[in-house]
């Protein structure tokens, strides 16, 4: 048969054959392994979750991003800006969880540090600091001259002013010799228009009633008016327009002059920048009052001044208060340009408050009687809802502020939890606390559970702007 | 002539009685052939007839595997033709739902059974490449690589049953480590992996809980490739 078939047809039929037998193998083989495995994939998925929480207080937003961890330093405060009341006043705290990781995998906590109030630290006599009290801000930096600072007072209603600790009595009276026996001086910056005291002396140790004196204020005009002693008698700077915008130092000596035959009677002389504005001899048989007080940096009685206002809207620097030894005078002192120089100049003061501080530095030390343990005569109620917690409710902040975490849960993912921070003057609370500047560190802690992880936000209010008001 | 039907004889009328018995005869073996011819006594006469009616065959036995999860359950035959199927509905490493935060861990048991009559002979699991969303060294700050950092661990153990109980398979397991890669192969033993067999794994994945705050929000991926074999 082959002899009849031609040789490329067998060519033909044998490469048929071939692929057949391939096509069988293959198929065959594809089926075989069909009954024989049994396969089943698929992908799985895990996914880490984010922690991410934000709050928004008092027009303020403090805010952390997922995978970053540790501390936030957030601006504004959580406790009211206005003082304590006895019925207490109130600020809201909305914090919201914008991560992924649900409530029961978060521990949400709040701390309050410690309680001590504000001083603006007194170079010279350390126990004497000023005590600073509703709105003011603080600026380590950047005051009249080189490495100087300065406070601002907000001129409110209560407005911003300081007071010393510690009482203390000012020369007066017949101890008064022919020379300057002292000499008193502050640094300030007021805008066009600004009134107000600058400082004063009195009685009170807050802005209560009481004798009060020596208060140097700005007047309408601009003018530096000085009233040197409790029956009103004042002196007034010759030039206006020192309310401008600029730095100024004002300084005002006291001494005595003696008169041939009239005895001593009591020179009053107001320089500013170095330049002396006035030099007054007070009338026969008047004389420098003399009493325990306190200073008070920018507020004086209006009964004193006679001005529309017991606060001043201005910036402050290196109050100073000589009240022993040798008195420069106002041109000896001038306008110095640098701190240095400055505390040169002053080296003999008998107080020397640079208010170059931080607003957080505070003062442990001895109160008077009016004012002794603020912190535990002004409570603190803090509430949390979605989810409720109550870390604190009516107590005093000398009992809460004491470094321990407290727990208040967490939102889930998305939601947000409500928090009221409530103020109240509490028992033994006295007037002369008003206004009190509490450096109370505040934080809440956002941390992933079921284990303590480097996954922890700390937000934290800590500076000067977060004072607890008392 | 005598009157015939007035007086009969015996005699006169035995012809017609035989004529009627012939009668009745004829039609019985008539009815007779009929009834015989019907019935097919005699139609096999005429045709030949082989009835069969027990045609049967039988097809081979085949592994088939299922896995199970909760309410869900995916078969290798699901996909019929090759017996080799992608579940999409089962996840073993506890899916994106619940995030994990860190020393939380995600455990899933999943149940599987040779569905197929055949008796298979070894079960394998082939990890797929891990990746991750979004990707390492991306986005600010740094995201972690979950994959590689050790920060997510996979555990895999199995046991004989429809729960997860008993003495775990030793030679397809693994230890806390990071999502695997090596392929893992249970070679039958007393019939585990027969035809109606189940058996449990348990899947344990774990943020550590010293895991990097780098590592949050990051969604690892991987397939898993399961097969039970014959041989």
């Amino acid at each position: 048969m082959t002899d009849g078939v031609p040789r490329h047809h067998w060519r033909t039929l044998l490469s048929v054959a071939a692929v057949a037998l391939g096509l069988l193998a293959v198929s065959t083989d594809a089926t075989r392994s069909a009954w024989t495995a049994g396969v089943v994939g698929g992908t799985s998925t895990a996914r880490s979750g984010e922690l991410a929480f934000s709050h928004a207080y008092q027009a303020t937003a403090c805010s952390t991003v997922r995978r970053v961890a540790g501390s936030q330093a957030c601006s504004a405060s959580l406790a009211p800006a206005l003082g304590a009341t006895a019925a207490g006043v109130s600020a809201v705290d909305t914090i919201t969880n914008y991560g992924t990781l649900g409530a029961d995998d978060l521990k949400g906590e709040v701390r309050a540090a410690s309680c001590a109030p504000v001083k603006l630290d007194n170079r010279v006599a350390g126990a004497n600091p000023l005590l600073p009290r509703y709105g003011a801000t603080f600026s380590p930096t950047g005051g009249p001259m080189t490495d100087s600072g300065f406070v601002t007072l907000d001129g409110g209603a209560p407005g911003g002013y300081a007071t010393s600790a510690a009482s203390s009595t000012q020369p007066g009276g017949s101890l008064l010799s022919s020379a300057t026996v002292a000499g008193i001086g502050v640094w300030f910056k007021a805008a066009p228009g600004t009134t107000g005291p600058l400082f004063s002396f009195g009685t009170s140790p807050a802005n209560g009633t009481g004798a009060a004196d020596r208060a140097l204020s700005l007047d309408a005009t601009g003018k530096l008016r000085f009233v040197w002693n409790v029956a009103g008698s004042t002196v007034t700077s010759t030039a206006s327009g020192y309310a401008d915008g600029l730095w100024h130092f004002a300084y005002v000596t006291l001494g005595g002059l003696s008169v041939l035959g009239l005895g001593l009677l009591p020179r009053i002389q107001l320089w500013v920048d170095g330049v002396q504005q006035a030099d007054v001899t007070g009338a026969l048989l008047s004389s420098f009052s003399s009493y325990p007080g306190h200073w008070h940096l920018g507020y004086a009685p209006t009964s004193v001044t006679g001005l529309g206002t017991a606060y001043v809207k201005a910036s402050l620097s290196n109050f100073v208060v000589l009240s022993s030894g040798s008195i420069p005078s106002g041109s000896t002192l001038g306008k110095p340009t640098t701190q240095t120089a400055f505390n040169t100049a002053t080296s003999n003061a008998t107080d020397h408050w640079l208010l170059a501080d931080s607003g957080t530095t505070t003062f442990d030390d001895t109160l008077p009687a009016t004012m002794s343990a603020p912190c535990s005569k002004v409570n603190i109620s803090w509430s949390f809802t979605g989810p409720a917690a109550s870390p604190a409710t009516d107590t005093p902040l000398s009992s809460f502020a004491d470094n321990t975490w407290r727990q208040v849960g967490a939102p889930a993912p998305g939601a947000s939890q409500v928090a009221t921070l409530t103020i109240r003057r509490g028992v033994g609370y006295t007037t002369d606390l008003s206004g009190l500047r509490l450096h109370v560190p505040l934080s809440h802690r956002a941390q992933s559970r079921p284990v303590d992880s480097a996954w922890t936000q700390t937000f934290t209010w800590s500076g000067a702007e977060s004072a607890v008001i008392g | 002539m005598p009157d015939q039907t007035q007086n009969p004889t015996p005699h006169a009328g035995a012809p017609r009685s035989r004529s009627v018995a012939a009668l009745w005869g004829s039609g019985a073996v008539a009815a007779t052939i009929l009834v015989l011819g019907v019935n097919g006594t005699l139609s096999s006469w005429t045709s030949a007839v082989i009835a069969n009616d027990t045609n049967t065959v039988k097809t081979a036995a085949a592994v088939i595997l299922s896995e199970t999860s909760g309410a869900n359950t995916c078969f290798s035959s699901d996909a019929p033709t090759t017996n080799n199927y992608t579940c999409t509905t089962i996840n073993k490493y506890g899916g994106t739902a619940a995030p994990l935060s860190p020393g939380q861990q995600k455990v899933t048991d999943i149940t599987f059974k040779n569905v197929g009559d055949a008796n298979a002979a070894s079960f394998a699991v082939a990890p797929g490449a891990c990746t991750q969303t979004p990707e390492a060294g991306t986005e600010t700050p740094t995201v972690a690589d979950l994959c590689a950092s050790g920060d997510l661990t996979v555990a895999v153990s199995c046991t004989a049953g429809a729960t997860f109980d008993g003495v775990p398979w030793i030679d397809l397991a693994y230890t806390a480590a990071k999502p695997p890669t090596a392929a893992a192969t249970h070679t039958a033993l007393v019939g585990d992996l027969n035809s109606g067999a189940q058996w449990t794994c348990r899947f344990t994945v774990k943020l550590a809980g010293n895991a990097s705050v780098l590592a949050q929000g990051v969604t690892v991926s991987q397939p898993l490739t399961w097969t039970l074999s014959q041989s």
